[in-house]
């Protein structure tokens, strides 16, 4: 083992050769093959190979094979990763994370036979980040004692080069695949259709077996299920966690990643689905999704075991790192896509209110004309008999009249659901009356009303908000027949964030909305209905929104419409106590 | 009964409000345009007891300027504002520079004519009023002064 100064001076280019390669980044096979061949020659080895990490297995897998003995074909060996006798050099190195020289194989408690005239070992690991073991170089020599401490140093370096080319291959694999999907996210093309691509993107360069991808629901502040690669993806838009239910849930209540071996024993974990069997997960990562205002969803991988005696294959601080990445970057992608929704739907309607308005106007003004006109013609033939038929026509056109200015009615509460006289008000009182108003106006109908014994509080325009209420429950009479029901439910929720809403649900025993129709009923001049210009539900959503609130419909086909309104709550004003 | 001017670019609206209160009994006078109703705000003699007039026709606020003209040249005539769809926000405004009152065209299912000929009515009982205040006032001003210490010394 004495050193010997002298040899290292026609070794120094090589080095500088391989490191000239690892520039070039040729393909990583070819470059571990170069650094092999560099190895023997520096330290005059007989063969050597080196055998990379296969993590799901815990095994050692030989990638490239040098030297004499070795025959084309052959397959590669694999090896396990352990101390017990007989295991292998490499497995025992893989293990250790040391550089291990053997003198004398056949004293060697670790050595694996495979060449039947091998006599000295070298072996040192390849180290990437994170002090975790990539794979092993190893070199043998039918010399005893071939080699030396000098030349486990020269190896270890040459060993820090193929980390370093393994490590840069893998981030140049991610890097591709990280702009990629930017691309894609920028492009902001359907939504659901980018959720998807993140979720195999994210499976594909964490090495994970399954991902999926949750997104808050603020009307029902729980977690759906937006997208997922395998066995989950029958359940997207029906899995739901609620916050703080489970460990999705855990993370998106806290806003923190979880990072785990399996999930079984995890006092939070709850097993509501799953993508693997639960003792299948050999390790378990979620992250929360981001927006400006508090956490939008959780995006979360799942690891698999390849046999139940493998290893935990853990994700590692940077696999992390890039999960939280990419939950960053379709955080904004959301968060974008809602806004030019949002920027759309406001300059469609400040659009169509712009031109309605002059047009109303101009008709407003002859249909004043034509009412005083017939008017006069009326108080004119008042003491005249009329011919058979007249008065009919007559109070035909006077209908009509009414109704067209019913229209124009109509058109400027949409132009105007958006100008509000905001102040604090009780909405369980707001609503308690409503109900009343209407059971009386609709007998043929039941009404429930579902109140918290706390009053709900909003600061909101009272007459905007009472037509809101007005129009759902007029809309749904529309379809309901004698007897059928509309339930109504008003309670406070607390977000995680701290805040209060007040949640609305109108809910009825009606046919309810075909799921073709549910993206268009909010849409201004959609309807189903003959009367009117299709603008009550457009008006509905521009007041609740003006609060600073949202609307949707979550019913069923065949079980009845569902609307669910949530609005900023406030702390009932002292003195009153609704 | 009440002199009325009714100013409407709309034909057939000013002809079926101009009958409606001649109906009332009032003497009425027409004009179709801002500029037209200035003019004869302006040369009327006497003035007219009320000023109907349309709030938007050669501009969005040509009701204001007849509201203007009128109350120049007399500051008793009562102005009654007609308002059609989006124009209210103008017709309030009209209420605080001294209009009596607004009507708003198109209110379904009510008799705007009917509205607007009881709100004249209205308007004449104010002017009225406004009027033998005035009267008081004048008679007031033209008794002998006596002043306090007169009072007191006498």
């Amino acid at each position: 083992m004495a050193t010997q100064p002298t040899a290292l001076t026609p070794d120094r280019p090589k080095l500088e050769h391989a490191y000239r390669f690892l520039s070039a980044l040729p393909d990583t096979e070819a470059l571990l093959r170069a650094i092999l061949e560099e190895a023997l020659e520096v330290v005059r080895a007989t063969r050597g190979t080196i055998a990379l990490m296969d993590y799901r297995t815990g095994e050692l897998v030989v990638r490239v094979a040098v030297g004499a003995g070795w025959t084309d074909g052959q397959s590669a060996p694999r090896w396990r990763v352990t101390d017990e006798p007989g295991g292998s050099i490499s497995g025992y190195v893989a293990l250790t994370g040391q550089p291990y020289l053997c003198g004398d194989v056949t004293k060697d408690p670790h050595y694996y036979p495979l060449f039947p005239d091998t006599r000295s070992e070298l072996a040192v690991p390849l180290i990437g980040r994170g002090n975790k073991v990539l794979g092993v170089l190893n070199v043998e020599s039918e010399k005893l004692n071939a080699f030396t401490e000098q030349d486990a140093r020269i190896l270890t370096a040459l060993a820090s080069v193929a980390s370093f080319a393994l490590s840069s291959a893998d981030y140049h694999n991610r890097e591709r695949a990280l702009i990629e999907l930017g691309k894609d996210l920028a492009a902001a093309t359907e939504i659901e259709t980018l959720l998807e691509r993140v979720a195999e993107v994210a499976a594909q360069i964490l090495d994970a077996d399954d991902c999926s991808l949750f997104l808050l629901d603020k009307s029902l502040n729980r977690l759906v299920l937006r997208a997922s690669k395998g066995l989950l993806r029958q359940f997207v838009g029906q899995a739901s966690y609620r916050l703080g239910e489970g460990l999705t849930g855990w993370v998106a209540l806290h806003g923190k990643p979880i990072r785990t071996d399996g999930v079984v024993g995890d006092p939070r974990w709850k097993g509501l689905y799953t993508e693997l069997l639960p003792e299948e997960i050999s390790a378990f990562m979620a992250v929360p999704i981001r927006g400006r205002n508090g956490v939008l969803g959780v995006l979360r991988v799942v690891r698999k075991r390849s046999s139940p005696l493998a290893p935990h294959y853990l994700f590692t601080e940077e696999d992390e790192e890039l999960l939280a990445m990419l939950a960053s970057q379709v955080g904004a992608a959301l968060e974008r896509a809602e806004l030019q929704e949002r920027l759309f739907t406001m300059e469609h309607i400040a659009a169509v209110g712009e031109l309605s308005a002059r047009i109303a106007h101009m008709i407003g003004n002859k249909i004043f004309a034509l009412k005083g006109a017939l008017k006069e013609v009326l108080l004119r033939l008042q003491s005249v008999p009329l011919p058979e038929g007249v008065q009919t026509i007559f109070n035909g056109m006077e209908r009509s009249l009414f109704e067209v200015e019913m229209l124009l009615q109509e058109l400027r509460d949409f132009v105007k659901a958006t100008q509000l006289n905001l102040q604090p008000l009780c909405l369980s009182d707001l609503v308690r009356e409503l109900v009343q108003e209407a059971a009386q106006r609709l007998p043929h109908l039941q009404f429930e009303l579902h109140l918290d014994e706390q009053p709900v509080w909003v600061r909101g325009d009272p007459e905007k908000l009472r037509s809101v209420v007005e129009e759902l429950l007029e809309n749904a009479s529309h379809f309901l027949k004698d007897g059928d029901t509309i339930t109504l439910h008003l309670s406070l929720h607390q977000w995680f964030s701290g805040r209060k809403v007040a949640r609305l649900v109108v809910q009825d025993s009606g046919p309810g909305i075909p799921e073709r129709m549910k993206d268009q009923i909010f849409q201004p001049f959609f309807s189903t209905r003959a009367k009117g210009m299709g603008l009550g539900l457009a008006i509905v959503k521009g007041i609740v929104e003006a609060h600073g609130g949202t609307i949707t419909e979550r019913g069923k086909e065949g079980e009845g419409a569902k609307f669910i309104i949530t609005l900023p709550a406030i702390e009932p004003p002292k003195g009153g106590t609704g | 009964m009440g002199r009325i001017l009714v100013v409407d670019d709309e034909e057939l609206a000013r002809e079926a409000i101009r009958m409606r209160l001649e109906r009332d009994g009032h003497e009425v006078d027409t004009a179709a345009s801002e500029a037209e109703a200035i003019e004869k705000i302006r040369t009327a003699n006497p003035p007219y007891d009320v000023v109907v007039t349309d709030m938007v026709m050669e501009t969005e606020k040509s009701g204001m300027e007849v509201l203007k003209a009128a109350l120049l040249r007399d500051v008793l005539t009562e102005v009654i504002v007609l308002t059609a769809y989006g124009s209210v926000a103008n017709a309030v405004e009209c209420l605080k520079r001294g209009a009596f009152d607004y009507v708003e065209k198109n209110i379904p299912g009510v008799d705007v004519y009917d509205l607007l000929a009881l709100k004249v009515e209205r308007a004449m009982e104010h002017r009225a009023e406004s009027l033998a205040l005035i009267k008081r006032w004048h008679a007031y001003q033209q008794q002998p002064l006596v002043t306090p210490e007169e009072a007191v010394t006498d």
